[in-house]
């Protein structure tokens, strides 16, 4: 479920990966997008094989499968450099603007795709990625220890909904009675941060390289990849920890 | 088949990767370490499920397939942050080492796996590196292998669509393997540090050159401190520079 206006968003089919979600108008960083809802179901029942990759995981005891035939968050495809991301609150998973998103730029997140089992029947193939950043790793899945932080994370803030059941195995996740507007996440551990590729860098006079919390923060805020003239580094991102640095001519 | 002396490596068994080949020595930055010998089989005509991954794309009508109980390159793992690379050479795979590796230190390459028509379980191509710059995978994005067909093609010349032997023969050895490869393709092959090593500082007050980075990594096997920019570069992935704050 959209928590923006229908205005600031618009659905498109696109060649290499379906359904597409974009912005039509430019999304303030922090905004929450929506809540991710559907079917509450026990997570040995999520059946990938058959019902695709419209599942989110919750709590212990559940997932939530969303029907691919309603509009809603489950159109918001996996990047390898995303602009959103999930956000674990109250039992539900928000999905939040991570920086200013540009009119016009695709809303993506990353899936957070867990460890895989070797002999699951999903196929490379099928979780390989096309999201054409150039940061692409190919690939839907994070390494092992990504995946181990964020499920600290989500038990985390949870708290004791992540024991809990919200519903009834097979019934409608019921709707928060009140969503926040904004959240403002605080783990640069989970969520990697890229400036918008298609727009311009923006330029700071900066003598030295300002702190990567810094960094995140002019590219939070400005959606923009920060570039320093005086010693010839644009950052395009900053992904567990490591600044991905391009040498400017 | 290796092609460096017995005594600058050693086969260790590991507890997430299986085999591993370590240095026993400094190998200096371009020294080909071996060459993938193994039987001509049928272009992507292996069984994963059984043989395990131990064919190696040649030309366009084979691929190589190694003995995973003989001694040889096959036992090289996959690493996020590589030290080694491939050199097409008449036909053959050649392993060089990208940058001084050092002693003690894990030989790995970059298996550069595609997904397309990949129809293994998703988890078996996870990537157990530990690199702080792991992608989590032993595949490369969907796009990434046409600037490494276009070497492939032209350094293989007229036997990029030849057969070297017979199908189920052994690939045979060439006449006069390289020892030393040192050429750089900034494009394909990705350069990175030793993550065990300290940096070395140099007092550059603007970027220097990919050029002379990836000069730098790769003479020195270290990290290139930058401290009146205020960066240090770890490694170069596909003409990205991958840096930390200092």
């Amino acid at each position: 479920m959209f928590l923006i206006p229908a205005s600031s968003y618009r659905i498109k089919t696109t060649a290499k990966k379906g359904r597409a979600v974009f912005a039509t108008r430019e999304i303030a960083p922090d905004t929450v997008i929506g809540d991710y809802t559907g079917t509450i179901v026990h997570p040995e029942d999520e059946d990938e094989k058959n019902t695709g990759l419209y599942t989110i995981e919750g709590g212990k005891k559940y997932d939530i499968i969303a029907s691919p035939k309603e509009k809603g968050l489950h159109c918001i495809n996996h990047s390898c450099a995303p602009n959103a991301a999930i956000y674990p609150y109250r039992g539900h998973m928000l999905f939040i603007a991570l920086r200013k998103i540009f009119s016009g730029e695709e809303l993506t997140i990353g899936y957070m795709l867990g460890k895989a089992d070797k002999d699951e029947t999903i196929t490379c193939e099928e979780h390989a990625c096309y999201c054409g950043s150039r940061f692409c790793t190919g690939s839907m899945h994070d390494k092992e220890e990504t995946f181990a932080t964020w499920e600290k994370f989500l038990k985390k803030q949870f708290g004791p909904a992540y024991n809990t059941l919200p519903g009834a195995y097979g019934t409608k996740l019921p709707p928060l009675e009140k969503y926040p507007a904004t959240i403002t996440e605080d783990h640069p551990d989970l969520y990697n941060l890229f400036g918008s590729e298609k727009k311009p860098a923006l330029k700071y006079n900066d003598k030295i390289l300002p702190a990567v919390a810094e960094l995140r923060r002019r590219i939070h805020e400005t959606g923009q990849r920060p570039s320093f003239p005086m010693f010839d580094i644009t950052i395009n991102g900053v992904k567990n920890g490591i600044l991905l640095v391009d040498r400017q001519n | 088949m290796f092609l460096i002396p017995d005594n600058w490596y050693q086969v260790k068994t590991l507890k997430k990767t299986g085999r591993g080949v370590f240095a026993l020595r400094d190998i200096p930055a371009g020294t080909v370490v071996g060459d993938y010998t193994g039987k001509i089989i049928r272009f992507d005509s292996a069984n994963e499920m059984t043989d395990g991954l131990y064919d190696m794309a040649g030309g366009s009508k084979y691929d190589v397939m190694a003995d995973p109980k003989k001694k040889g390159v096959q036992l090289i793992n996959h690493s996020c942050t590589n030290n080694c690379e491939m050199y097409p050479y008449q036909g053959h795979m050649l392993y060089f080492a990208l940058r001084k590796i050092f002693k003690g230190e894990e030989i790995t390459i970059n298996y550069a796996l595609s997904t397309i028509k990949d129809d293994m379980p998703c988890g078996l191509h996870a990537c157990h590196c530990g690199s702080k710059l792991c992608n989590g995978t032993m595949h490369d994005a969907w796009g990434a292998f046409d600037d490494w067909d276009k070497l492939l093609r032209r350094q293989f010349g007229t036997r990029y669509h030849k057969l070297p032997g017979p199908y189920g023969t052994e690939l045979p050895p060439l006449k006069k393997p390289l020892a030393f490869v040192t050429k750089d393709y900034p494009k394909i092959y990705s350069i990175f540090a030793s993550e065990k090593k300290s940096p070395i500082a140099y007092q550059d007050s603007k970027l220097p050159s990919i050029i002379e980075l990836r000069k730098r990594i790769r003479e020195t096997g270290r990290p290139a401190a930058l401290p009146r920019i205020g960066v240090k570069i770890n490694g170069i992935r596909n003409g990205t520079l991958l840096a930390e704050h200092i």
